[in-house]
């Protein structure tokens, strides 16, 4: 073993079933804008930086930071679909 | 005082729970919502209900909890890839792509798609969640809590001492060695697909002998302070995530089983699998037994908690509870990751000054059913649905008759396991009740069990037992008492145990109803009750869910709170 470190419902003769969706959920609030979440991946990705930079695990930080490029830009476009052009021309 | 929602997902069994001024109001599967058995997405559709459920909306969430560490995860990840090069080649490109792609980002994704600004959006330590969830909500105020399961962010085992609201990391095995990952390896090579077979090999272990020990000494290794090591040639999880063995394991136990072939145990091939089975049941026992043993050293407690995946081996439960020195046992019904939602929820409820919640005694923390509206679906698709005026009894006299009931009514039940809200529930003595059940509504292997439910009073009757704080969740296993064998044909297992759950009307009140009144008319106080869904599918949460079960399955009734369905016999 090793040591740890530090409703609204229908009435009941309705004669149209209702709608299956969940209605009764509040509703999904809307994605923000792409700004908004880009700021938020930033802050996110640094702090990620600030994590590998600690003299127990800097050695990973290169690799992280080019990985973490090419997450941000997949998690941005939502896929490969836009980064392949790109990805085939380095290639 | 302060409203937390907790979150676990990405990995399987994503949930929601919410935690209100300290006490647990609501936790549900994305699954049950989603439709999607085992649903690993983003839970929102559950967070959702859970918030309409208390009549809260995002914007009163103070804080949301998600269960794991994504940068702790990362590193890990990481540093494993890096370590065992070449031979995770293969799988970094993927390994890497499901981190960056999405994990690592889950907190903006919460904090986007909840409107919670992103500075309330936090995250807990994987095993810390899971081992709040079980004791944070036992009976006791001090217990060696136990959390097991496949990996967190590094660890795979950990011991705490929980006392009052506090837990105190002991001591852990970390990855790849992994009791969770031994389990879900073997289930691979079984032929079961991981994260849902293991039940299959729970039950498949009482048709088989233990005879492989001196194989599985060459697989894990158990040390005398209960910690173990696993043979890692043995296995793929550093090296390939989808195939979970590894080529060592087929040269010491032979060919794997071909995933999907239909299982027949008088062939001495699938009865040798059965053997491999029973083996890996009576290791993982021992195992969890020095575990224990050592937790109980370490922290002097009479009492254990136990988390993680592994916990909901109730086999395992009981014998820990017999063997371990302890008193008692308390598992949460959704050991599993699932659970890491409440786990969660409740560490930060604390942080933020709010009780520890009072002790859970009900798993009853879904969504109650829409019944006009369920009735108003039923009338317009023309089923011949009619109201009655106790469900209860209507019920009892329908599995008195030898009819198969699927009984939604109330909350749904928080973990995998049906607990009587959304049940099928029928007469226990006859074997080929499990039988019919078993091949045209669940469709699944011969050799699986039912359990039993009965009523808590009466179980030393029918139990060489007494009612425990597991058997009220269906997380343990009794011996049946040899007299009542042939009463209980349809719920005792190949090995003379069932796995009951004892009912209290505090507890699980439509089920008790309805036990109460098969004693009343004569008939033992006991029904078979198994998860109200068929293969492949989640457990039925809302009206339309039962509607749709019934419509595809022949069950002989339907009762949905106090409308009832019924097929010509």
């Amino acid at each position: 073993m090793t040591s740890p470190t530090p409703p609204s419902s229908p009435p009941p003769s309705s004669p149209t079933p209702p709608d299956h969706t969940r209605a009764r959920f509040a509703p999904r609030p809307p994605p923000p804008g792409l700004a908004r979440r880009l700021a938020a991946r930033l802050r996110t990705a640094a702090r990620l930086i600030f994590h590998f930079l600690h003299p127990a695990r800097f050695i990973l930080a290169p690799l992280l930071i080019v990985l973490l490029l090419a997450g941000i830009l997949l998690s941005l476009t939502g896929g490969l679909a836009y980064v392949a052009p790109f990805v085939y021309t380095l290639f | 005082m302060a409203c937390v929602l907790g979150i676990s997902a990405y990995y399987h069994d994503a949930a929601a729970a919410l935690v209100v001024d300290g006490q647990l109001v609501a936790a549900i599967q994305e699954e049950r919502l989603s439709r999607i058995k085992h649903d690993p997405g983003l839970p929102i559709s559950a967070a959702l209900a859970c918030l309409a459920h208390a009549g809260m909306q995002p914007g009163d969430v103070d804080r949301v909890a998600f269960y794991e560490e994504p940068f702790a995860k990362l590193e890990r990840v990481l540093v494993h890839l890096l370590r065992h090069l070449p031979r995770t080649w293969r799988s970094f490109p993927r390994a890497l792509a499901g981190q960056l792609g999405r994990k690592l980002w889950v907190l903006d994704q919460l904090s986007e798609a909840l409107a919670v600004p992103r500075d309330r959006v936090v995250s807990c330590e994987h095993h810390r969640s899971h081992a709040a969830s079980a004791f944070l909500v036992s009976p006791f105020e001090d217990a060696a809590v136990l959390v097991v399961d496949g990996v967190g962010e590094a660890h795979a085992t950990t011991l705490w001492h929980g006392q009052g609201q506090s837990l105190r990391p002991l001591a852990s095995v970390d990855f790849p060695h992994s009791l969770g990952l031994l389990y879900a390896g073997l289930t691979a090579y079984l032929g079961f697909a991981v994260n849902e077979g293991e039940y299959k090999v729970m039950g498949l272990a009482a048709w088989g002998r233990p005879r492989f020990r001196d194989e599985f000494t060459k697989i894990i290794r158990l040390h005398p302070d209960g910690a173990y090591e696993l043979e890692l040639a043995c296995f793929a999880h550093m090296s390939d995530a989808e195939l979970g063995f590894g080529p060592a394991l087929e040269r010491l136990l032979g060919p794997r089983r071909p995933p999907g072939k239909p299982w027949d145990l008088a062939d001495p091939a699938d009865l040798r699998y059965a053997d491999i089975a029973a083996t890996l049941q009576q290791v993982l026992e021992e195992a969890l037994l020095g575990l224990a043993r050592r937790a109980r050293e370490l922290t002097h407690s009479q009492y254990l908690c136990l988390a993680g995946g592994v916990a909901l081996n109730a086999l395992a439960n009981a014998r820990l509870l017999r063997e371990s020195g302890f008193a008692r046992i308390f598992v949460q019904p959704a050991a599993g990751d699932a659970g890491g939602a409440i786990g969660a929820a409740l560490l930060i409820s604390q942080q933020l000054g709010d009780p520890r919640p009072p002790a859970l005694t009900s798993a009853a923390l879904g969504l109650a059913i829409d019944t006009p509206r369920t009735h108003a679906i039923a009338r317009a698709l023309g089923l011949p649905v009619r109201r009655i005026s106790d469900p209860a009894e209507t019920t009892a006299k329908l599995v008195a008759q030898d009819r198969i009931v699927a009984h939604a009514r109330g909350r749904f039940e928080w973990g995998p396991r049906a607990l009587g809200q959304r049940s099928i529930v029928a007469n226990p003595r006859a074997r080929a009740t499990r039988d019919r059940l078993n091949k045209l509504i669940k469709e699944r292997e011969p050799f699986r069990p039912f359990a039993p439910a009965i009523l808590s009073e009466r179980t030393s009757d029918y139990f060489a037992g007494e009612p425990d704080d597991m058997t009220p969740f269906m997380t343990t296993v009794a011996p049946v008492r040899p007299d009542a064998r042939d009463r209980l044909a349809a719920v005792t297992h190949e090995d003379g145990s069932a796995r009951l759950q004892t009912v209290q009307a505090a507890r699980a009140p439509e089920l008790h109803a309805v036990l109460t009144a098969l004693a009343t008319l004569g008939e033992d106080p006991i029904v078979l009750n198994t998860s109200l869904n068929g293969a492949g599918e989640p457990i039925v949460a809302s009206g339309e869910d039962a509607l749709g079960f019934w419509l595809r399955h022949p069950v002989d009734a339907l009762i949905i709170d106090d409308l009832i369905i019924e097929r010509d016999p």
